[in-house]
């Protein structure tokens, strides 16, 4: 019974350590990326730096701060996340909202579908994710998101002369 | 500057010192949006402007997002921005007990007074200070930069190790592209669309835009309190400014000098005013409880922090905080180099951004006394609408940049890196501001070498460069010394 409150405090500190780590291994592998991308670089010629020497500079001391992150988070269980903790539904409102969004982009990106088309449902899905699944809250969301889309396309060609797909 | 004022009242300056002015309150008013966010966004439709409109615009939503930040924090203890946590302290103990109205009369009056005391150093230090940049050289520069950055990655809140990452992290996610020296082709892995680098708007918008808007989804159940204001109780007195007159002249001096540091920003400068005021005050344990001076010293000194951070942009090109970050990218994107010289090739410019900042602060304090009980009310527009206008502005302003779709993905990238610095409390000032300055220290390090022939020791025959470097090292090691003889201390103690 009395080891409970101490595992709770030991998966409290693992937590944040888990993140601070996860910090440290991406920056420590961008820094390797950086430096192999610089490789193939050709070496300075008319100047005494070069186009490699900077980025793989500031990618080696960026990769020792990471260590050194990595060391302490170790040590002493690094620090905790920004924020309140997360509701599951909020969550994964979060994460139909991304799914919607990446996909409202990659079919105007791959010319599927033009913005007037596109941006209407995605808006009304937005809307209906953000503010509740209910009819009125759906109404609600369509009118909106075609007025929005309406006035934006018309401003957006008509007023700064630019072409939206 | 005369010149400034007078092209400044030209109907369109006017109407868009008004908008901006009028977006910025509204925006800072709403909790979960920021003036930064803000600035951002309006960034892609300023193409169209002058310079001097677009930052008419942008220095009137930059003064009304600090601004508008008052009133959340005063009505809901919720800072409508990161300036303001320290009004809530007392701004919301005022409002409590029925008082609101006078905790937000105040608050704009002690924010009109911090905007005018910093505008005078700003009109006073500006053109000098210009002058003294205008005798550096690539050395100075680069070093400038190198403090700026490391000072930033110091002071600004949270770890420091932290802070240096995401110094380096900026610095080298500006890197792909063509090299600014020799035009040499780097870290493009082969994509076409790389080769112009990572463009600043977008890493910008999605940041600060889509980080926060990821940050605002999930915090959208929470329901906020219903609090009203009426108008009669929005008024000013002469004795009001007579009662808090030591107040507000050390608050507006302190916020300005925090201003001037990069990378401090608003909510330090609010929260040294408040201690300080506490400090000398005869009632210190009436702060906290919805004392009048609390609100007078956290709001004149956020506001204050503004004109303070005007400076190094304007005079050397070095911005002090994100938004001044934000602003140097608004000058690039018009074309005109941040820095000395603009007082010598853009004094329109130069003069038109103390102008605006004045002129914005005249804006703020009429808007917001007469319209503050409406302005209330906008706080509980529906977020969910409000959300998804804002990541359409998001994805359409992004666009319109290049007409590609390669800087929208960039600026979804952004935001998830930015949402996800966050979450392990990774500051994000210095990873924008290393963003924005590293072409420029590249290119002044890389010339700095040329001219010298690749002697680095060059460095310490130039007086300015070499104390640059000092106060960069001393920045970068002090809170070590620091740290170490607190430990020793403790020690001590303990034994």
């Amino acid at each position: 019974m009395s080891e409970s409150p101490r595992n709770d405090a030991g998966a409290a500190s693992r937590a944040p350590a888990v993140g601070d780590l996860a910090f440290a291994g991406a920056i420590i592998a961008l820094a390797a990326v950086v430096w192999i991308g610089t490789a193939d670089l050709p070496p300075p010629r008319y100047e005494p730096i070069g186009s490699a020497a900077i980025p793989r500079g500031v990618a080696l001391l960026m990769a020792f701060l990471a260590l050194l992150l990595g060391v302490r988070a170790l040590r002493t269980g690094g620090e905790a996340s920004v924020g309140e903790p997360v509701s599951r539904r909020a969550a994964a409102t979060a994460v139909v909202l991304i799914a919607a969004t990446l996909i409202y982009v990659a079919l105007m990106d791959a010319r599927l579908v033009g913005f007037r088309v596109a941006t209407i449902p995605f808006l009304t899905v937005c809307g209906i994710l953000l503010g509740g699944f209910r009819l009125r809250n759906a109404v609600t969301a369509l009118i909106f998101a075609a007025a929005l889309t309406l006035v934006l396309h018309f401003v957006f060609t008509q007023f700064f002369y630019i072409d939206l797909p | 500057m005369f010149d400034a004022f007078l092209a400044l009242a030209a109907p369109w300056p006017v109407f868009y010192l008004i908008i901006g002015t009028a977006l910025g309150i509204v925006v800072g008013s709403i909790p979960g949006l920021t003036a930064s966010m803000l600035i951002a966004l309006t960034l892609p439709l300023t193409f169209s402007m002058s310079p001097t409109n677009a930052m008419t615009l942008l220095i009137g939503e930059y003064v009304g997002g600090i601004s508008g930040g008052l009133i959340a924090a005063t009505l809901m203890r919720m800072p409508g921005t990161p300036a303001s946590i320290m009004t809530t302290f007392d701004g919301f103990p005022m409002a409590q007990r029925g008082a609101g109205e006078r905790a937000l009369s105040l608050g704009v009056m002690a924010s009109f007074v911090g905007g005018l005391i910093s505008w005078g150093f700003l009109a006073l230090l500006s053109p000098p200070l210009a002058r003294l940049a205008l005798t550096f050289g690539p050395w100075e520069y680069f070093t400038l930069v190198l403090m700026a950055l490391v000072m930033l990655a110091s002071l600004s809140q949270g770890s420091m190790l932290k802070g240096l990452i995401a110094a380096c992290l900026g610095v080298l996610l500006a890197m792909p592209g063509i090299d600014p020296s020799i035009g040499q082709l780097r870290l493009t892995f082969g994509f076409n669309d790389m080769t112009g680098g990572l463009s600043l708007l977008p890493v910008l918008i999605g940041t600060f835009a889509v980080s926060q808007i990821l940050k605002d989804i999930l915090t959208i159940e929470k329901p906020l309190p219903k609090v009203t204001v009426s108008r009669k109780g929005v008024a000013l007195r002469w004795s009001d400014i007579r009662m808090h007159g030591g107040n507000l002249a050390r608050s507006g001096v302190i916020g300005t000098w925090i201003g001037i540091l990069p990378g401090i920003g608003g909510n330090i400068a609010a929260m040294m005013a408040y201690a300080t005021a506490r400090q000398v005050s005869k009632t210190p344990k009436k702060f906290g409880t919805g004392h009048e001076p609390g609100v007078v010293a956290a709001e004149t000194a956020n506001n204050a922090s503004i004109g303070g951070a005007l400076i190094p942009l304007i005079t050397m090109g070095i911005p002090g905080s994100v938004t001044e970050a934000i602003l140097i990218g608004a000058l690039i994107i018009h074309n005109l180099q941040p820095g000395p010289l603009l007082f010598v090739t853009n004094p329109e410019i130069a003069y038109g951004v103390i102008a605006s900042y004045l002129a914005a602060n005249v804006v703020m304090v009429v808007m917001m006394l007469a319209s503050i009980s409406y302005i209330a009310k906008l706080m509980y527009l529906p977020r969910a609408y409000l959300l998804t206008a804002i990541l359409l502005f998001c994805v359409v302003g992004t666009f319109a940049l290049n007409n590609r779709f390669f800087d929208v993905w960039v600026m979804l990238a952004f935001g998830a890196i930015g949402f996800a610095l966050e979450r392990v409390k990774v500051p994000l000032g210095p990873f924008v501001i290393g963003f924005v300055l590293s072409p420029i220290a590249e290119e002044q390090l890389r010339s700095a070498a040329m001219s010298s022939g690749g002697d680095f020791t060059a460095i310490f025959t130039r007086p300015f460069a070499t104390a640059f470097l000092i106060v960069s090292l001393v920045t970068l090691v002090w809170p070590f010394l620091a740290a170490r003889r607190q430990a020793k201390r403790a020690t001590q103690e303990r034994q």
